[in-house]
């Protein structure tokens, strides 16, 4: 591999701790080079228009503008650039909206430590890289129908734990309907009940945590 | 000492014209006891209702009684019913034909009123009216014959009438002249003993048999054609009948046919052509009573006539109509008023019936039969009923009769103010002192039983004296001081005298000396007089009691002993040896074997006899003796200071007749309610008054009644003799009043009459609104039981959702910033640990203890899942049959969701744990166990929350059990340690083939969002049980 390659890489995390960690590991690998660090997307976007970095860790959920539409922002202008998303979850949902919006990596938080630099080289390299979790997650699913705005805001309700008939007066449809719903919500999600569906929802990232 | 002859009519030849007449006049005589003489009509209890009181609003003209009791009296102004108390109107319905005046009356035996006016004749027969439009004239007499039947009089009706009619049914047919009735009025109407009818008119009489009248004119009254000239008539048993006519005259006033010729009567003082007998009457006992036009009322008995006027206090001397009731009263309508007569158990002697004075001092009673009375100014003597004296004109040595005596040669003696003489029933003669001077005023006299001595104990100079008489001379003053103080002396049978002492001592005289036969004592003092009875007993009547000694034994009868009060003025023994006693409260007859009964036992208390004011019994002292005789016929005579009475002791049989007693109206809130079987009631009365009768005529006001409303009270209430009963606010309800009344002797009846009385409840306290109120009430408890429950699950529900917004905020906080910043961390410490050279032990330290880190960084991921994780758990039992139906689809089981008990909120944490081993054991179940039924059951009990699933299908394999389920399932272990986070427990009960049950049990305080304590305040916990104690229902 060429010596004089420095991977230039850009820190999207809303938590310093986490930038700092990042960037020590990173830093760390003699290949390897953070270039800049952004606490959220906007402030992403400045970053990355300044330094073009090759790869841009970019977490998911922060203050502002979040990190999947700061991705999709980008990859208007930066249609090569390389994004790898940073999450807690392992959800499918997530990591295909990330996907759809030009993600090319996945990075779990809590498998930081030993893919970081890997997924990175990966997708330098120009490859993808999903974790294996994720990726079973993603293809145990990829037949499901996916979920209509309606339901989103249904299973939303649901996973707060509230009951058909304040969803109905909330979304300001009857509480027929919202039984529609959440039957076929326990259908597509294969949930054998509402709470059953919170689960799933929160865990497929369907909701945030 | 003049001799004085007596100049009196001679007894012989009054007796002997007493036979006369009652031979020539023997038809009056109907005598049942021969053996009472005549009483003189001043001798009944004479009371009268005079029109100035107010009692009517005009004279009454006729007199019944009907068989249920009640008097009746007609008037001009309508009729009324007489109760013996009360007079109330009785009103005949409204009828044009029927005028309210009444002119005759009958009580016919079957129980009927009939009513005779100007205008018809009506009969009242338990409540219902009958008028008969037969009869239109002037009712003079209605009568009922031997065989019931009802015949009636009428008048006034016009030239070609039928005035006799008879009723039949309820139609009535009248006879005229076709049957040869003489005319076409008739005014009065009598069944003669031959039972042919005298239909009287003006002047003539009809002799009426079944269709054929001979008739009868008096030509002395053809005067009165037209008029009402024969005013009553009487049917006697010999087939003869009384003619009473208002005019006077030969061959009028008061005459008797008989065979069709007529006679008059008469006896001295009645002279029956001059009596204008306007009614008349045969008593019981055998007496005619004969009223007048002007002339008051007459009893006419064995050839004695008695007379009873407006000056003897009648109310008037015109007299329409005389009538005797079932015990035996007779009632006289007048002009001015109603007179009733009863017969009294104690005849009384007065001045009116004879008596030469009203100051009567001592009573004697001859073998000869003889009653002869100590009077002031006179010695009267009583033979029959008849009153003579012997007044000083007469040959009376004195004016003042003190005591009496009659030797056993039949001499009277008479002790006359300061001396004492004899009579032998021609003259007096008197006896003295041997120097002349007077005996003194003698007290008593007595003969010795065995001796021909008389003694006497006399008062002279203030002190007593016992004289001994023998040959009509005083041979001895015994006893000089021995005798001071002595009030009485009784001869001894045995010979001598007893002396009765003020102290109450008794002693003896044998004519020698003076013995003690008994000390005195305060507590005995008195002896007011004395008597030896048969047995022997020397009887003392004291002010303190009867002093009785016998054998040196003494014994005191007073009112503890049985009497009815204790001061005791005479004592008698009759023939039958029962002690008669003159007493202030009564005369007290006490029985024979009640004497001997106190001698054997002296503690037994006496029953005695009382005849009282209303027997006619007055009392008082007499201060000499005897005060009391037993005459020849055994009749009792005693003396009160006034008059003389005499009762007969055969006479005396208990009255046993019951006063017929009768409810006679029931007022609620001063509506009168018609008297029927059952009286209904509205609701909410108020006061309740009912008026009952006992229906005794004689002393009505000694009519006791007691009476009790079942239904209301237990126990009889004495209400003397009152006649109503009060009761206030009756609940509604059903009660029966009863009434009974005593007799006028005191003898009680079974219960009179009774009327049962419904109160209707008003619409608040009829059963079904008590429920009502009451049901309100536990439902009221219930609604705030439930709202408290619901305020209650509310506040702990906001508590709950803020620890769990709580728990969700550090959740967040935890993975938003502390577990960012721990994986920053860790990561730093990666590139660190990178850095550290491959052989450097410390880099394998820090490897480990990096990967360490990873495993825990996961469990702190968990736990924040956990955190977040709560569930709408509300209907817990919903959440499983949905679960079920779910689960239908991988195993086509028959599913069943059951809840037990109440359901009630649960916390959600504990509900999402159950829900959770819940719907894992039913996942096991559908999946695992091919079952035919699965069935979850949710039991909500007081104390715990119960889940329970079970199947029928293959049983638990051991190996699923260890080796736990799929991925996602924790299998047993799992679901073990569920429970027991809630503070549960769990069992599982499995057997091959046969099926598993899993049972998680959940306490109360960790189950259910709000226990029972918290859901109610004590006050109110405490309120409920009282609601519920007092409902009867056990504590739930």
């Amino acid at each position: 591999m060429p010596e004089t390659q420095i991977i230039r890489v850009l820190v999207v995390d809303d938590h310093p701790m986490m930038r700092s960690g990042l960037r020590s590991e990173i830093d760390a690998q003699a290949d390897m080079q953070v270039v800049a660090e952004a606490s959220d997307g906007n402030e992403a976007i400045e970053m990355f228009r300044m330094h073009h970095p090759d790869v841009t860790l970019m977490d998911v959920r922060m203050p502002g503008l979040g990190g999947i539409e700061a991705i999709e922002i980008l990859r208007k202008d930066f249609p090569r650039a390389r994004f790898v998303i940073l999450t807690t979850a392992a959800g499918d949902i997530v990591a295909l909206r990330a996907f759809k919006a030009g993600a090319v990596g996945y990075l779990l938080k809590n498998l930081l430590r030993t893919e970081l630099i890997d997924t990175i080289r990966v997708v330098h390299s120009g490859r993808r890289r999903i974790p294996p979790e994720v990726a079973r997650e993603m293809a145990e699913h990829a037949a499901d129908d996916s979920l209509s705005v309606r339901e989103l805001d249904v299973l939303r309700a649901v996973s707060q734990g509230q009951a058909n008939k304040v969803i109905a007066s909330e979304l300001g449809i009857s509480e027929n309907t919202v039984k529609n719903h959440v039957k076929s919500i326990l259908s597509k999600l294969d949930a054998s009940d509402r709470t059953d569906a919170a689960i799933i929802a929160i865990r497929r990232g369907y909701i945030e945590m | 000492m003049p001799f004085c002859s007596v100049a009196q009519r001679s007894p012989v030849v009054y007796r002997s014209a007493v036979a006369l007449i009652v031979s020539s006049f023997a038809f009056v005589s109907f005598s049942s006891r021969a053996s009472e003489p005549a009483k003189h009509i001043s001798q009944y209890g004479h009371t009268a209702w005079r029109l100035e009181d107010g009692y009517f609003q005009s004279s009454p003209q006729t007199i019944a009684q009907t068989v249920d009791g009640y008097l009746w009296f007609g008037t001009p102004t309508g009729t009324l019913r007489f109760d013996g108390v009360r007079f109330t109107p009785f009103t005949i319905p409204t009828n044009k034909n029927v005028l309210s005046d009444t002119i005759s009356l009958l009580g016919s035996s079957d129980g009927s009123l009939w009513l005779g006016t100007s205008g018809g004749l009506v009969r009242s027969y338990k409540g219902k009216v009958t008028l008969y439009p037969q009869v239109t004239g002037h009712i003079d007499a209605i009568i009922e014959d031997h065989n019931h039947e009802i015949w009636v009089a009428q008048a006034r009706l016009g030239a070609h009438a039928s005035p006799l009619c008879e009723v039949r049914e309820d139609k009535a047919f009248c006879h005229g002249a076709a049957e040869g009735i003489d005319k076409p009025y008739a005014v009065s109407l009598v069944e003669a003993s031959d039972r042919t009818l005298w239909v009287a008119h003006s002047n003539s009489l009809s002799h009426w048999s079944r269709g054929a009248a001979t008739v009868v004119t008096i030509p002395g009254l053809n005067h009165r054609l037209g008029l009402s000239g024969i005013g009553s008539t009487l049917a006697n048993d010999d087939g003869s009948v009384w003619i009473g006519m208002s005019s006077l005259g030969k061959g009028l006033g008061l005459e008797r046919e008989l065979e069709g010729k007529f006679s008059s009567l008469q006896l001295p003082g009645f002279n029956s052509e001059q009596i204008a007998a306007m009614a008349l009457l045969h008593d019981n006992d055998g007496a005619l009573w004969v009223g007048t036009l002007s002339k008051g009322l007459y009893r006419l008995k064995g050839g004695v006539v008695n007379h009873f006027g407006s000056s003897d206090g009648l109310s008037s001397d015109t007299v329409y109509a005389l009538f005797q009731d079932k015990e035996g009263n007779v009632w006289v309508a007048t002009s001015s008023g109603i007179d009733r007569f009863r017969s009294l158990r104690v005849t009384t002697f007065s001045p009116r019936d004879g008596l030469a004075a009203g100051s009567t001092s001592a009573v004697v009673a001859t073998h000869a039969g003889t009653i002869w009375v100590g009077n002031e100014g006179a010695l009267d003597r009583i033979e029959g009923n008849t009153v003579t004296s012997i007044r000083r004109k007469n040959g009376l040595p004195g004016e003042s009769v003190t005591s009496l005596v009659e030797d056993r040669d039949g001499l009277l003696w008479v002790g006359i103010d300061n001396g004492l003489a004899t009579y032998d029933e021609k003259h007096f003669s008197s006896i003295t002192a041997d120097k002349g001077e007077s005996l003194g005023i003698i007290r008593s006299i007595v003969q010795d039983a065995k001796v021909e001595d008389m003694y006497a104990l006399a008062i002279r100079d203030s002190h007593e004296h016992l004289l001994r008489i023998r040959n009509r001379h005083v041979i001895s003053d015994a006893g000089g001081v021995e005798t001071e103080r002595s009030t009485t002396i009784a001869a001894d049978p045995a010979g001598g005298i007893f002396v009765g002492l003020t102290g109450g001592q008794l002693r003896h005289w044998d004519g020698e000396r003076f013995s003690t036969i008994r000390e005195g004592g305060s507590d005995h003092a008195g002896n007011n007089a004395m008597t030896v009875d048969s047995d022997g007993t020397v009887w003392g009547a004291s002010d303190y009691g009867l002093l009785g000694t016998r054998a040196g034994r003494l014994a005191v009868l007073d009112k503890a002993k049985g009497l009815p009060c204790s001061a005791v003025e005479q004592v008698i023994e009759d023939r039958r040896g029962n002690l008669w006693l003159h007493m202030p409260c009564g005369l007290v007859i006490i029985p024979r074997n009640e004497v001997r009964e106190f001698w054997a036992k002296p503690e037994h208390t006496i029953k005695v006899r009382t005849l009282t004011v209303f027997d006619g019994y007055f009392s008082g002292p007499s201060s000499f003796t005897p005060g009391m005789a037993l005459g020849s016929d055994g009749r009792v005579w005693f003396v009160n200071g006034q008059v003389v009475q005499v009762v007969d002791p055969e006479m005396l049989s208990s009255n046993t007749f019951q006063p017929p007693i009768h409810i006679e109206q029931v007022t609620a809130d001063l509506i009168p309610y018609i008297r029927s079987e059952t009286v209904n009631l509205p609701p909410l009365i108020r006061n309740l008054r009912i008026d009952y009768t006992g229906l005794s005529f004689s002393v009505p006001q000694n009519v006791m009644f007691r009476y009790r409303l079942s239904g209301f009270e237990q126990d009889w209430q004495e209400a003397g003799n009152r006649r109503q009963a009060f009761y206030n606010n009756l609940r509604p309800g059903r009660y029966v009043f009863q009434v009974a009344g005593s007799n006028t002797d005191g003898l009680w009846g079974n219960i009179g009459d009774s009327v049962t009385i419904l109160v209707a409840p008003a619409f608040y306290q009829t059963p079904w609104f008590r429920l009502l109120v009451l049901a309100s009430c536990l439902a009221l408890l219930y609604l705030m039981y439930l709202a408290r429950l619901r305020f209650a699950t509310a506040q702990v529900q906001t508590r709950i959702m803020v620890r769990l917004g709580e728990r969700e905020r550090i959740a967040r906080d935890l993975h938003d910033t502390f577990f960012q910043a721990i994986q920053g961390l860790f990561l730093k410490f990666n590139a660190g640990t990178s850095q550290i050279r491959k052989d450097d032990p410390a880099r394998a330290v820090f490897v480990a203890a990096l990967e360490e880190s990873d495993r825990a960084m996961l469990q702190g991921r968990e736990l924040l899942l956990d955190l977040r994780a709560t569930m709408d758990t509300a209907e817990l039992a919903t959440l499983f049959a949905q679960a079920g139906e779910d689960l239908q689809d991988v195993h086509g089981a028959v599913f069943k969701v059951t809840v037990l008990g109440q359901s009630r909120p649960l916390h959600p944490l504990t509900a999402t744990e159950i829900y959770r081993i819940g719907k894992e054991a039913l996942h096991n179940a559908f999946r695992h166990s091919d079952a035919a039924h699965i069935e979850i059951e949710l039991e909500y009990v007081s104390d715990a929350l119960k889940l329970r699933v079970r199947d029928d299908g293959s049983g638990i394999d051991q190996k699923i059990v260890q080796d736990g389920m799929r991925k996602g399932h924790w299998g047993l272990p799992g679901m073990q340690e569920r429970a027991t986070k809630v503070g549960g427990h769990l069992n599982v009960w499995s057997r091959k083939d046969e099926g598993t049950e899993i049972e998680i049990s959940v306490p109360a305080a960790e189950a259910y969002l709000v226990t029972n304590t918290e859901a109610c305040p004590g006050w109110m916990r405490r309120f409920i049980y009282k609601v519920l104690a007092l409902t009867g229902q056990p504590n739930a």
